[in-house]
């Protein structure tokens, strides 16, 4: 193969040519013909969010004219107009009323403008983790390696992003039904959820519509749905970056981004999200409400935790981390005051990722986002003080490096059930996640003998199914979201509150979801590592990674401490000059 | 400038080209309808998409 793929040939170049116009061709080809074409969008804006948003907002308000003439709630007992539609009593009042006609229309758009606005300001905030996620990562590694952590975090937003935009968006959300908080969605219709029925029942597997964001889902609503829910997958994507830092090819990362992305996360998030089977638990089986997972303890952290496991176990651990006798060492980050304002940047960036899970900020009961805010902040907050007080009583100090995964335990427990318990409930959550969280580290180190660097695995997967479970012990049914939650009417409610079914649902969401994302990704993982090579040389890991995959050095190469190691004569390689760092200089 | 190709080299990035061109393939493919330009977009998508592997290891020992 080296003979024909020569880099700088002319060959090569005209096969890459041709492969981006045969892309192009088949994107724009592909425009307008998806299953969801019949649908239309609202790419405009103009069309979504008018009187009908209002209607459906008046609790037990008579919304319809029946066939009798009088007002109704019931829309099966209401009059239709001659395209088949419910007649409205706004409907009705438009001859005689214009003026209140046209309000309502400027009603029901302001309603679905604050819940649009809302979920794309919140998205933004979760944007922002990522920047969170890098300073972590980095500040818990090595500086030889800062530069190709850094990176990995970097262009997990780009590689994750376009791998949902292409497929994982569709598959992930194709067939949930419409997006009645956002005020359209029409074309993500529950028809495009692939199906299995078994007994009578239906098991929706993955979504169809929405591939490329074109037809039909060329729309204002959709667009917003997948902003908020690509910076959810891009939040799983980059959990794995820290627990297999420091010996991670890039190349494989980039195809891990792509496969994560476009298959790993987005099918369990259909299962649990977009409509699919563990959602439909409770309408199949009468298990509480189904699989409920608010932010996504489970559907987002639970995931990545588990993508971090399959991927360290593959790699194995760093140079260095286990004696012969397997007992573990323990590598000091280069930078902790990084690992703490990314910790800070996450926490802030939880405000969003929590509250705006509502996806709204106006009417179904969206105004518990006060309540949620404060349950993020407070798990977090007990999460870090139980963690910090654990270590200290334990190991005599109250080690800083817990204590920040402490707290990210906490907002990774309450993820999950932030929308449906009390505050003092979500004290108690984060509380059991602090010390949880120190336990699981323990365990990967001196049990499993997997090297996590950063401790991904224990606060995301470990605290991530933590708090999959506490909803089913701790949901106490004062929630409404619309009235319903998975298509069952009322609210949730866990163990201690009277439903025993819920628990056992969540149950089944933690089974499953570490069965499929760990063994599917176990597999690829397997697989990269034959093909391409998962892991860099020793050589290279030893010296760090900057200089040989990236090609630079993240600090001055006479930066003092445990610094970049390579020989970097032996590779021709001509550092940027920088001014030596001196006690003067700082 | 000389990177130092110990490890990530140019290679590595035709092969990355050609496996998410093959991606993208293959998903439009499948994704608007089934016919005759449908089937022949993932059949390319499946090549490409094995093509990219196959550069990819290609390029693992360095270039």
């Amino acid at each position: 193969m080296s003979r024909v793929y020569q880099v700088g040939g002319r060959l090569p170049r005209w096969i890459l040519l041709g492969w981006v116009l045969l892309l192009a061709i088949a994107v724009l080809a592909g425009c307008g013909r998806s299953p969801a074409a019949d649908l239309k969008g609202d790419p405009s804006g103009t069309a979504t969010g008018l009187k009908g948003d209002v209607v459906a907002q008046v609790d037990g308000a008579p919304a319809y004219v029946g066939k009798d003439g009088k007002a109704t709630t019931d829309v099966t007992q209401a009059a239709q107009d001659s395209k088949g539609n419910p007649v409205t009593e706004i409907d009705a009042a438009k001859a005689k009323e214009p003026l209140a006609y046209e309000l309502s229309n400027m009603v029901g758009q302001n309603r679905i403008a604050i819940n649009i606005v809302w979920t794309l300001v919140t998205g933004f905030l979760v944007m922002f983790m990522q920047a969170g996620f890098a300073l972590v990562e980095t500040g818990f590694t090595r500086a030889k390696s800062a530069a190709h952590t850094m990176m990995m975090n970097f262009m997990v937003y780009g590689l994750g992003m376009l791998g949902y935009f292409i497929a994982g968006f569709a598959f992930q959300f194709g067939g949930i039904g419409g997006l009645p908080t956002l005020g359209g969605g029409a074309a993500l219709a529950s028809a495009g959820e692939l199906t299995l029925t078994i007994a009578g029942k239906p098991f929706g597997l993955i979504g169809t519509n929405g591939f490329f964001l074109s037809g039909g889902t060329y729309d204002v609503s959709i667009a917003v749905m997948f902003l908020f829910q690509m910076v959810f997958m891009d939040t799983a994507a980059t959990i794995p970056t820290g627990a297999m830092a420091e010996r991670w090819k890039f190349s494989a990362f980039c195809v891990f981004g792509f496969f994560c992305s476009t298959l790993t996360y987005p099918v369990f998030g259909n299962w649990g999200w977009g409509g699919g089977w563990l959602a439909q638990l409770g309408t199949n089986f009468g298990l509480g409400h189904g699989y409920a997972d608010f932010a996504g303890s489970g559907v987002v952290h639970s995931v990545g935790g588990w993508m971090g496991l399959a991927g360290a176990i593959v790699l194995g651990p760093r140079i260095g981390k286990f004696n012969k006798d397997g007992s573990p060492n323990t590598i000091q980050g280069h930078n902790l005051t990084l690992a703490i304002l990314g910790t800070f940047i996450l926490a802030f960036g939880w405000f969003g990722f929590n509250p705006g899970s509502t996806l709204a900020a106006s009417g179904s009961g969206a105004l518990r986002i006060g309540l949620i805010a404060v349950d993020t902040m407070l798990a977090g907050a007990a999460a870090s003080l139980s963690a910090m007080l654990y270590m200290w009583w334990t190991k005599g100090k109250p080690d800083p490096a817990m204590t920040v995964n402490g707290i990210l335990a906490g907002l990774v427990a309450i993820t999950a059930p932030s929308g449906f318990v009390s505050p003092v409930f979500a004290v108690v959550i984060g509380l059991i996640a602090g010390v949880l969280v120190c336990w699981a580290v323990w365990f990967f180190d001196n049990i499993a003998k997997v090297d996590d660097p950063v401790g991904a695995i224990s606060v995301h997967g470990v605290c991530g199914a933590w708090g999959v479970l506490s909803v089913g012990l701790f949901a106490d049914g004062t929630s409404n979201y619309g009235g319903a939650w998975n298509g069952v009417s009322g609210s949730v409610t866990g163990l201690f509150f009277g439903d025993a079914g819920q628990f056992v649902a969540q149950f089944i969401g933690v089974i499953v979801c570490f069965v499929y994302v760990f063994g599917l990704s176990y597999i690829f993982f397997r697989i990269v590592d034959k093909v391409i090579g998962m892991r860099t040389d020793a050589e290279v890991e030893v010296g760090g990674l900057d200089i040989p995959e990236m090609g630079v050095y993240a600090y001055p190469v006479d930066f003092p401490g445990e610094g970049p190691a390579y020989p970097v004569a032996a590779l021709g390689v001509t550092p940027v000059a920088t001014a030596p760092v001196t006690a003067n200089s700082v | 400038m000389n990177y130092g190709a110990k490890e990530a080299n140019s290679k590595e990035a035709m092969g990355l080209v050609i496996f998410i061109v093959g991606l993208v393939l293959l998903a439009a493919g499948w994704a608007y309808g089934i016919g005759f330009i449908q089937a022949i977009l993932v059949l390319i998508g499946i090549v490409g998409f094995v093509a990219g592997f196959v550069v990819l290891r290609d390029a693992k020992a360095g270039g």
